[in-house]
C-alpha cells in the first residue's frame, strides 16, 4: 500500500505527464507528411491508465476528438484484451463507431509494459490524408463508398511492422507516400509518449498510474461540476432545420438542454434519422462538439481528462443523425457535428443570459481538394481550408476569419500555389459580412480561384471535392444582434451545390463567398467610437453605420 | 530551426599581450549629419593609424538598468557598470554611463567599438511607438494581415485576441501584376496605377513604407520597381521590401516581418544617429554596432536598415556571454538559462552555437502561448520564455492544487517581501522563507527583506491546503521548477536534445536559486554561474562576432536541382551579406558559411546541410545531398525512409568577419585573486526538499572564493546581483574565469 499522493506530487506529476504528450505532438507534426496534420492540426495524443482512464491529452488538439478519445481505448480493450498483448505490440483502427466517428481518421494505440505488466495505453489519433473511396464528396450512401476499413489489428507485433497492414493501406488510398508516412508519424509519437512516461515512472518511483489517474479526474470532474453550480437550474429547447444538398427533406437537429445543480444533460431526441449522404455523426462525434462549447464556457483552464467529462450527460437516439448506426456513411460529418455547439448556445441562451456566443461562419469548415495532374504529369493532391467569421459574445466582438469550432490553421496562398496549378486570386475581407450588435460579428471573406492556363497550368481537368462551408444556414445574431450575409459558392459566376465532385479547367474561378459571425445585442447601443473606426477601416460601409448602428452622432 | 555555430572564437591563451589595433572607417547615414557636428573639432581619418585602441565597451539597456562593461584588451581588465534606463531616450543612460566612465578615468578616444544591445525595437512594437506605415502588396491579399493563420492559438477560450495590425487596413493597399511561384511574370505591374497609390500615401503623410508581394523570393523585380517609384517621388520616404527583409515563402509571415521592419525603421534609424553623433562629439573614434537576435552584432547603418533583426538584442548577449564561458570551461553543449523577476529564459547550444529560429513573434496577447503574436520571422535565438519568475504569482486553482504564474508581482508592489506593498506570495517569498536569500544581503545589502512579510503571505495561502508556510515555500519553488523543466522538456525534444547531456548555465537575478533545482529535474549533472551573472548581456556583447544572415526560398525537388544556379544565388546572397558588414581591418577576412533546408516531400519539418564553401559545389552531387539529408534526419528521428523524395526548401547562408582583433581578450572577472581555502562568513538554517528539519547551511562570499574551493552543499554562495544554492550531495567550486562549477 503506497501512500496518498500530496497535492505538490499531482500537481508535478501531472505537469510532467502534459509535457510528455505535448513532446509528442510536437514529434508527430515534425514527422507527418500531409497538410492534414501539420496545417489542420487534426489530431490528439493521449495518456491512459491501465484500466483505461485517460489521463491527459496533448494541448495542441482538435475539439473533434475531444468527447471521442477518452473512448478510444476502453474500446480497443474490449477487443483486444490485455492477454492478447505483448511489449512492442502497437494497435490501429479507423472503426468509426469504437475510434473517432469517420474512416478517414487512424487511432493508434500502444500497450505500455512496466516489466510484464501493463501500466498504461498511449494513443494518438489523426486525420489521414485519405483512405480511398469516394474523393472529398458527401454523396456516399454508406460506408463501403467511403474508402479502406482498418478492423482493429497489430500494425507492430512485438516490435515488427506488419508488412500486410501497411500493404493494405497503400493499395488503397490516393498518395500512398503520405498516408503511410502519416502513420508511421503516429507510431513514432507514440513511442515518444511510451519513453516519457517510462522515464517518468522511473524517476518519480511510480509503479501505477491509477492513483494519480483518480486524482486528476476525480479534482477535474470536481472543478467542471462546482462550475455548473453557478449557473441556475433549467430547461430550455433548441433546433434547427438543415437544409444539405441532395437531399429532399431538411434534416431536423433538436436538443433539450437541462441543468440540474452540478449537472448537465443534453437530450437530442427529436433529432431526424440517420441518411444516406455521409453526413452522418456518430455517439462519440456528437459528444465531442456538444461537450466542446460547454468546456470552453464553464471550465476553459483545466486540460482536459475522462474526468471533465463526467457532468454532462449526452443522450441521443440510435440510429438518428446525430448515433447513426452502421453501414451509416460518415465522411462529412462535421457538416451536422459543427452545428451543435449552436444548439448548446441556444437553449444556454435562454438560460444562463450573457454566456452564449452568436452562430460562427466558419461553422461548418469549409474544404476543399484539388486533384490533378501538373502539365508535365506530376500529380498534385491539394487541401484547402478557410474560414469565415466568429459570433460576437457578450464580452467582445467576433474574430474575423478564424476556425471554429474546428480549429484548423489555412495553407498560405504561397504554399496552394506552389502544390497545385492554381492561382488564389484573392483572399479578402467583406465588409458589412460582421453581424451587427452592440458588439460586431468577424467578418467573413471572399476567395477566388482561377485555375492555370497553359504549361502553368494543369493536363487535363482538375477535380475538385468541396465539403462544407456556411452555404445552407443563415448566421443568426444573438440578444438582438444581427446575422450575417448570404454566401456563396459558384464557378465563373454560376451558382453550384457544395458537397459534390466537381472538374474545373483552365481559366476557370471558383468563388467562395464565407459569411462572417453573428453579432451579440443591440447595434444601436455599440459604442460610436468603434462604429467610427469599422467605417474608417473599411469594414462597415457608410450605410450600414446609418442605418443598422443608427449614425454616428452622440 | 537549425544549430548555428555563432563563430565565437576561441579566448586567446595569452590574454595579457593581446593588444589590437583597428582602422575605422567614419559612419555614414543617409541624412546629411547636422552642421554642429561637422563644426567641432574631429580627427581626420588618415590619422587614425596613430591611435591605439585598448578598449572595448558592451552596454545593454534593460528595462531597469543599462549595464556596462568596459573590457581593457591590454590588460585584460574589466570593469562593470549600472545606470538607470531613461526610457524616454534611452541614449540619454547609455551617454551619461559613458561621461561617468570618462570622468573616472578617460576610454572613449582608446575605445575600438562600442556594441550596444538595445530594447528599442520590441519596445516600439509592443508599445506601439513606431512611425505610420503603409504596406503595398499583390492585389487581393490586402487582407492577409488581419486574416492570419485563421486558427486559434488556444481552442477552449473564447475570448482570445489578436495584436491588431501595424498598419491599419486604410494604408494597406494592393497594387495589380503577379509572379508565379516559379518567378515567371504572369502579369505586369501596372506602374501608374502604383504611382497614384503612392502619391495618395505621400500625401497622407507615411514615413515608412513595406512592400511585400507574392512570390517575390522567387522574383523581386516588381518590388524594386516599386522602391525607385517611392524614392523617386519622395526619398526621404524609407522603403522595406520583402524580397530583402525576408525572402521566404508563406505570405503572411513575410508580410508581417516587413511591415514590422517598416514600422520601426525610421525610429531605429534616428536613435542609432543620435547615439552615433553624441559619441564622435565625446572624440569617440571607433566604431558602434548593434547585437543582433541571432547573436552576431551589425554596424549600425545595417542595423537601420533591418531594425527586426534587433528585436531580442539583449537576451542574445546573455546566451553569446553563456557560450564564451562555456567555451573557457570546454563545454560545447550547453543550456543558457536565465532566471529573472518576471519571465525564466532557456536556450540550447550545441557544439558553442546557439539555437536559433525563425518562427519568432512579439507582442503576444496571451503571456507564452505561440501563435497570440505578431510574427517577425528573422533570425532569433532559440529561446523559450516561460512565465516563471521570482516575482511570479503562488495561487491555488479550481482543482485546489497550488500553481505559480504567469502573473507577475513585477517590482511593484513586487514580492510581499519586498516590503512594496505586495500581499500575494511569490517565488521570491518562497525563497526568504526557505532561507536561500538573505533579507539583510540582497542586492549587497541595499535592499532589506522583510521575512516576516513572506511567511505571513505564504501562511495565508497555505491555510487552505493545510499546508504550513515551509511546506507552502516548497510546493511554490516545486511547481516553479517543474514548470521551468516542463517546457524545457518539450523545448528541447522539438529540437531532438536530450537534456540529461545539456549543463545548465545559469544566470540572471533568480537562476542560480533554482538552477541545482531545475538540474535536477531535467536530469543534468552540472550547473555552471558565471562571473558577473548580473551583467550577461552586456558581457556578451564584447564578445560576439560581426555576422549576417540571409536566405532565399529554393523550393526544387532534389534530382532537379540545378546546382550552377544554387551557386548563383549563393553568390550573390553572400554578396548582399557581406555588403551589411563593417569594413574590414587589417588581418580580417568575411568568411561565409552555407547551408541548405532539406525535407521530405510533403513534410513541413526541414533539416539544415551544410554545403561546402564557394566553388565547393562542383565537389558534390545531388545524390550526396540526398545522402547528407538522410544521415541527418535518421540522426534526428532515429529512422529515415529510401522510398520519399527528398527537396530543398530554402538556401542560407552566414557572413562572419573572423580574424585576430575578434579574439576574446578575457581573463579573470574575478575581483580576487584568492586562492585560500574559503570558510564561509556565516550559517543559517536552510530548508531542502526530503528533509523534515532545517539544515545548518554555510553561506559564503562568492567573491572570496578561489579556484581551490571546495564545497560540499548543503551551502549558499552570495554575491551581489544573485544567490546560489548548493543542496544537499551537490559540490561546488570555482573554474576558469571565475565560474562557479557545481556538480549534482
Amino acid at each position: 500500500m503506497t501512500a496518498p499522493l500530496t497535492g505538490i506530487e499531482i500537481e508535478t506529476h501531472w505537469r510532467r505527464l502534459l509535457s510528455v504528450v505535448d513532446e509528442a505532438a510536437t514529434a508527430l507534426v515534425q514527422a507527418s507528411f500531409s497538410s492534414a496534420i501539420r496545417d489542420f492540426l487534426d489530431f490528439a495524443c493521449a495518456i491512459f491508465d491501465s484500466n483505461g482512464k485517460m489521463l491527459v491529452q496533448s494541448t495542441q488538439s482538435t475539439p473533434g476528438l475531444m468527447g471521442i478519445l477518452p473512448f478510444v481505448v476502453p474500446n480497443i480493450m474490449s477487443e483486444f484484451p490485455q492477454s492478447e498483448l505483448s511489449p512492442g505490440d502497437v494497435l490501429i483502427t479507423n472503426d468509426p463507431w469504437l475510434a473517432s466517428g469517420h474512416l478517414v481518421d487512424i487511432s493508434v494505440v500502444t500497450p505500455v509494459f512496466f516489466g510484464d505488466r501493463i501500466v498504461a495505453y498511449i494513443a494518438c489519433a489523426a486525420h489521414a490524408l485519405n483512405v480511398g473511396g469516394r474523393l472529398a464528396t458527401i454523396e456516399s450512401k454508406n460506408m463501403y463508398e467511403e474508402g479502406l476499413k482498418i478492423p482493429v489489428c497489430k500494425v507492430m507485433d512485438r516490435g515488427q511492422p506488419q508488412e500486410l497492414v501497411f500493404e493494405f493501406l497503400k493499395w488503397n488510398v490516393w498518395e500512398p507516400d503520405k498516408v503511410v508516412g502519416d502513420l508511421r508519424a503516429q507510431i513514432a509519437a507514440n513511442e515518444v509518449m511510451v519513453n516519457g512516461l517510462l522515464r517518468f515512472m522511473r524517476e518519480g518511483k511510480v509503479d501505477d498510474l491509477t492513483p494519480l489517474a483518480g486524482e486528476i479526474c476525480d479534482r477535474s470532474e470536481r472543478s467542471l461540476r462546482s462550475a455548473i453550480r453557478n449557473w441556475p437550474n433549467g430547461r430550455a429547447a433548441s433546433g434547427v432545420e438543415l437544409s444539405l444538398p441532395g437531399l429532399s427533406e431538411p434534416v431536423r437537429l433538436s436538443l433539450d438542454l437541462e441543468i440540474l445543480d452540478d449537472e448537465i444533460v443534453l437530450d437530442y431526441t427529436g433529432t431526424a434519422d440517420q441518411v444516406s449522404l455521409a453526413v452522418n455523426v456518430t455517439l462519440n462525434m456528437t459528444r465531442s462538439y456538444s461537450f466542446y462549447i460547454l468546456k470552453c464556457l464553464l471550465d476553459p483552464l483545466v486540460p482536459n481528462n475522462e474526468g471533465c467529462l463526467r457532468a454532462v450527460r449526452i443522450i441521443a437516439p440510435e440510429g438518428s443523425v446525430l448515433n447513426a448506426a452502421k453501414p451509416a456513411p460518415t465522411w462529412g460529418r462535421t457538416m451536422i457535428a459543427h452545428i451543435l455547439p449552436e444548439l448548446v448556445n441556444e437553449s444556454l441562451s435562454k438560460l444562463v443570459p450573457g454566456h452564449a456566443l452568436a452562430d460562427s461562419g466558419a461553422a461548418p469548415l469549409a474544404y476543399c481538394n484539388f486533384v490533378g495532374e501538373h502539365y508535365d504529369g506530376t500529380p498534385f493532391f491539394s487541401i484547402i481550408s478557410f474560414h469565415g467569421g466568429m459570433g460576437a459574445s457578450a464580452s467582445g466582438d467576433g474574430l474575423s476569419c478564424i476556425s471554429f469550432p474546428a480549429n484548423c490553421a489555412n495553407i498560405p496562398a504561397e504554399i496552394i500555389e506552389n502544390e497545385a496549378p492554381i492561382l488564389v486570386r484573392s483572399k479578402t475581407l467583406i465588409p458589412d459580412s460582421g453581424g451587427v450588435g452592440m458588439h460586431r460579428g468577424g467578418l467573413g471573406q471572399q476567395v477566388q480561384i482561377e485555375v492555370l492556363d497553359g504549361t502553368l497550368g494543369p493536363k487535363g481537368p482538375i477535380l475538385a471535392g468541396v465539403r462544407g462551408g456556411r452555404f445552407n444556414l443563415p448566421v443568426k445574431g444573438l440578444d438582438g444582434g444581427g446575422g450575417s450575409i448570404t454566401p456563396e459558392l459558384s464557378v465563373n459566376g454560376v451558382a453550384i451545390q457544395g458537397g459534390r465532385q466537381i472538374e474545373l479547367r483552365a481559366g476557370d474561378v471558383l468563388n467562395f463567398t464565407l459569411p462572417g459571425g453573428g453579432g451579440f445585442g443591440e447595434a444601436t447601443e455599440r459604442e460610436k467610437s468603434l462604429v467610427r473606426n469599422d467605417l474608417r477601416e473599411g469594414v462597415v460601409t457608410e450605410e450600414a453605420a446609418e442605418e443598422q448602428y443608427g449614425g454616428l452622432a452622440g | 530551426m537549425q544549430l548555428l555555430k555563432d563563430g565565437v572564437t576561441n579566448g586567446s591563451t595569452d590574454d595579457s599581450g593581446y593588444k589590437p589595433t583597428c582602422h575605422r572607417d567614419v559612419t555614414r547615414f543617409r541624412n546629411a549629419r547636422s552642421a554642429r557636428t561637422c563644426s567641432r573639432k574631429r580627427v581626420r581619418r588618415e590619422d587614425l593609424s596613430k591611435y591605439e585602441f585598448t578598449t572595448r565597451v558592451g552596454t545593454d539597456i534593460g528595462g531597469t538598468f543599462t549595464d556596462f562593461v568596459y573590457l581593457n584588451t591590454a590588460t585584460g581588465k574589466v570593469t562593470l557598470d549600472k545606470q538607470l534606463t531613461t526610457p524616454e531616450d534611452p541614449s540619454k543612460a547609455v551617454i551619461s554611463g559613458l561621461d561617468k566612465q570618462e570622468a573616472a578615468s578617460p576610454v572613449l578616444q582608446s575605445t575600438s567599438d562600442i556594441t550596444h544591445g538595445t530594447t528599442l525595437v520590441i519596445n516600439a512594437l509592443i508599445e506601439r511607438k513606431g512611425s505610420k506605415t503603409a504596406l503595398l502588396t499583390t492585389a487581393g491579399f490586402e487582407d492577409a494581415l488581419e486574416i492570419r493563420r485563421e486558427v486559434r492559438y488556444d481552442a477552449y477560450d473564447l475570448n482570445l485576441t489578436f495584436p491588431s495590425p501595424l498598419t491599419p487596413r486604410r494604408r494597406r493597399l494592393g497594387v495589380s501584376g503577379r509572379v508565379h511561384t516559379s518567378g515567371e511574370e504572369i502579369e505586369p505591374l501596372d506602374i501608374e496605377a502604383t504611382k497614384a497609390l503612392i502619391d495618395g500615401l505621400i500625401e497622407d503623410g507615411v514615413e515608412s513604407v513595406a512592400v511585400c508581394l507574392l512570390h517575390s523570393y522567387a522574383n523581386d523585380e516588381h518590388e524594386r520597381v516599386i522602391e525607385e517609384l517611392v524614392n523617386a517621388r519622395d526619398s526621404s520616404v524609407h522603403v522595406s521590401l520583402s524580397s530583402q527583409v525576408l525572402p521566404e515563402v508563406r505570405e503572411y509571415e513575410r508580410t508581417s516581418t516587413t511591415v514590422a521592419n517598416a514600422y520601426t525603421q525610421p525610429l531605429v534609424e534616428s536613435y542609432l544617429q543620435r547615439l552615433d553623433e553624441a559619441l564622435k562629439e565625446r572624440e569617440f573614434l571607433g566604431k558602434l554596432y548593434v547585437m543582433q537576435s541571432a547573436g552576431g552584432v551589425l554596424p549600425l547603418e545595417s542595423a537601420a536598415r533591418f531594425p527586426v533583426r534587433m528585436v531580442e538584442s539583449g537576451p542574445a548577449g546573455g546566451v553569446i556571454a553563456a557560450i564564451a564561458v562555456g567555451e573557457r570551461l570546454g563545454l560545447e553543449d550547453l543550456l543558457a538559462f536565465d532566471m529573472g523577476g518576471t519571465t525564466a529564459k532557456i536556450c540550447p547550444v550545441v557544439a558553442g552555437a546557439a539555437a536559433v529560429t525563425h518562427n519568432y513573434e512579439v507582442a503576444r496577447t496571451a503571456h507564452f502561448r505561440a501563435g497570440s503574436g505578431i510574427p517577425v520571422s528573422t533570425p532569433v535565438m532559440d529561446l523559450l520564455e516561460i512565465g516563471t519568475g521570482g516575482g511570479s504569482i503562488a495561487h491555488i486553482d479550481s482543482l485546489d492544487l497550488l500553481k505559480v504564474g504567469p502573473e507577475s508581482a513585477g517590482s511593484v508592489p513586487g514580492p510581499a517581501a519586498y516590503g512594496g506593498g505586495g500581499d500575494r506570495p511569490t517565488v521570491t517569498d518562497a525563497d526568504v522563507v526557505l532561507g536561500y536569500l538573505d533579507p539583510a544581503n540582497f542586492l549587497g545589502g541595499e535592499m532589506k527583506l522583510d521575512a516576516d512579510a513572506a511567511v505571513r503571505t505564504l501562511e495565508r495561502l497555505g491555510r487552505r491546503l493545510s499546508m504550513s508556510a515551509i511546506e507552502t515555500a516548497h510546493a511554490i519553488r516545486e511547481a516553479a521548477e517543474e514548470d521551468m523543466a516542463a517546457a524545457a522538456r518539450v523545448h528541447l525534444a522539438g529540437l531532438g536534445l536530450d537534456p540529461t547531456s545539456l549543463p545548465l548555465v545559469a544566470y540572471g537575478g533568480a537562476g542560480p536559486v533554482h538552477a541545482v533545482g531545475l538540474a535536477s529535474r531535467l536530469g543534468t549533472s552540472r550547473v555552471i554561474v558565471p562571473p558577473a551573472a548580473g551583467v550577461s548581456s552586456a558581457l556578451g556583447l564584447i564578445v560576439a562576432p560581426a555576422t549576417f544572415e540571409t536566405s532565399q526560398t529554393y523550393k526544387v525537388k532534389s534530382e532537379r536541382i540545378d546546382l550552377r544556379e544554387v551557386d548563383r544565388l549563393y553568390r550573390y546572397m553572400e554578396g548582399f551579406a557581406a555588403s551589411m558588414l563593417p569594413p574590414l581591418a587589417d588581418g580580417q577576412e568575411v568568411k561565409f558559411a552555407r547551408w541548405v533546408d532539406m525535407r521530405y516531400v510533403g513534410q513541413g519539418f526541414e533539416v539544415s546541410i551544410d554545403l561546402p564553401p564557394n566553388g565547393g559545389l562542383n565537389s558534390i552531387s545531388t545524390s550526396r545531398l540526398n545522402e547528407d539529408f538522410r544521415d541527418a534526419y535518421e540522426s534526428r528521428f532515429g529512422r529515415s525512409y529510401d522510398d520519399v523524395t527528398v527537396e530543398t526548401v530554402n538556401l542560407r547562408v552566414r557572413a562572419t568577419i573572423s580574424g585576430e582583433s575578434q579574439q576574446l581578450g578575457l581573463v579573470s572577472l574575478t575581483s580576487s585573486k584568492s586562492t585560500m581555502r574559503e570558510s564561509p562568513s556565516a550559517i543559517r538554517k536552510a530548508y531542502f526538499a526530503g528533509y523534515d528539519r532545517p539544515l545548518e547551511c554555510p553561506v559564503y562570499a562568492r567573491n572570496l572564493l578561489g579556484p581551490e574551493s571546495d564545497i560540499r552543499g548543503p551551502a549558499i554562495i552570495q554575491e551581489r546581483e544573485t544567490t546560489t544554492v548548493v543542496s544537499p550531495g551537490a559540490r561546488a567550486g570555482v573554474g576558469e574565469l571565475g565560474a562557479l562549477v557545481i556538480d549534482l
